[in-house]
């Protein structure tokens, strides 16, 4: 399974997204104030369990806010932390 | 605990509550009595020792402090603002925030006054600065829920400080606010039940008070309310068992506050989130299999 998909298979169970299956969520789809709508308590909730995850440290800077826009940040985002870790 | 949870979540979708009209506003509304309270409780400006604050124990350090508390103390007034534009129809919870309001102005004004007694007056520059408005929460209970949280954090804050300050009129007025504050936090839980009960679907707002609460737990910084930053600013007073412990005791007092809110056990703060994910597990499902009504 691809990166992508194991986040978006992430975010339904972590969120417990009962009417979202991960292949409705596109890989640039905003995950925040778009159609998920998902809000800052979710974030910190998504954050939480990519952090347990990937075991990437997740710190309230500019870049972890990018890296929140969508499915294809977030991997970026993760690739390049567990990279230099 | 999950099968109860699940059966608590079947019954409450299946209630349709209706609540009866009000036919004696002084009985049946809770804000008489929490005035009733809040009068017995009050503590006035003319009360504070004035003319005995000690300047040999006033240094920068706690006058930054205590600027900082009074800078916290000015987000009364968007709070405010928000809770009355949120509550508009509740004509129990909107007189309640009045006196809310009343008693919260004192808390600024105590500091600034002794600010200013001890040197240190306060420009309206930075008085509107503290007035700016922060976005609050769309939900009514989340609202609730996060000002429990902030009035019991603000009310061990000013208990710690009075613990460790050597001013003897700024641990009067201290111990006053941090009175204030548990009091309110009280207030606010109080409203937070009512809510629930009174709900459609009581365990869709017990989720997201629970939620909210979560979300503290998990990071304080999560909410950007100053009292947090207060909080920051004591650690440079005590030592660090006492914050330790403090820091503790406020997760404890928490939880158990909220978990007298959403009437469900929650034995630590740790076991809060699993508790929150069950119930926000069942609710979805039990949503997602109801039978579409027309």
């Amino acid at each position: 399974m691809s990166l992508n998909q194991e986040l978006k298979q992430l975010i339904v169970d972590a969120l417990q997204l009962e009417d979202v299956t991960p292949d409705a969520i596109g890989d640039a789809d905003p995950l925040f104030g778009g159609g998920l709508e998902l809000d800052s308590i979710d974030a910190l909730e998504l954050a939480t369990a990519i952090a347990r995850t990937y075991d990437v440290q997740i710190t309230a800077d500019p870049e972890t806010r990018e890296a929140f826009h969508s499915v294809n940040h977030l991997a970026a985002y993760i690739t390049k932390h567990r990279a230099r870790e | 605990m999950t099968e109860a949870v699940g059966r608590r979540i079947l019954d409450s979708l299946a209630m349709t509550p209706t609540p009866p009209p009000i036919t004696d506003i002084v009985r049946e509304l809770s804000y008489y009595e929490l005035y009733d309270v809040a009068e017995e409780a009050r503590w006035t400006m003319s009360s504070i020792p004035w003319d005995q604050i000690d300047m040999s124990v006033v240094d920068d350090r706690l006058i930054s402090l205590i600027r900082g508390a009074w800078f916290g103390e000015l987000t009364t007034y968007s709070a405010t603002q928000s809770f009355m534009s949120l509550f508009k129809d509740d004509i129990d919870f909107t007189q309640w925030m009045s006196v809310w309001l009343y008693e919260e102005t004192k808390h600024p004004h105590a500091l600034a006054k002794w600010l200013s007694l001890v040197g240190q007056p306060l420009s309206e520059a930075v008085f509107r600065e503290g007035r700016v408005i922060v976005p609050m929460s769309g939900s009514q209970i989340e609202m609730l829920t996060f000002n429990i949280i902030s009035e019991v954090v603000a009310a061990m804050n000013y208990t710690w400080t009075a613990k460790v300050t050597t001013e003897p009129v700024l641990k009067v007025i201290l111990h006053n606010l941090g009175k204030d504050e548990m009091r309110h936090s009280v207030g606010f839980e109080h409203y937070a039940k009512k809510l629930i009960r009174a709900a459609e679907d009581p365990d869709a707002e017990r989720i997201k008070c629970l939620r909210a609460t979560w979300a503290f737990l998990e990071s304080d910084s999560a909410i950007g309310h100053p009292v947090f930053l207060t909080a920051n600013a004591i650690a440079e007073f005590a030592d660090a068992d006492l914050i330790e412990k403090t820091k503790k005791m406020i997760r404890q007092q928490v939880t158990r506050r909220i978990s007298g809110v959403v009437e469900i056990d929650i034995p630590e703060p740790e076991a809060l989130y699993e508790i929150f994910r069950t119930l926000r597990g069942k609710h979805r499902s039990a949503k997602r299999d109801a039978p579409a009504t027309v």
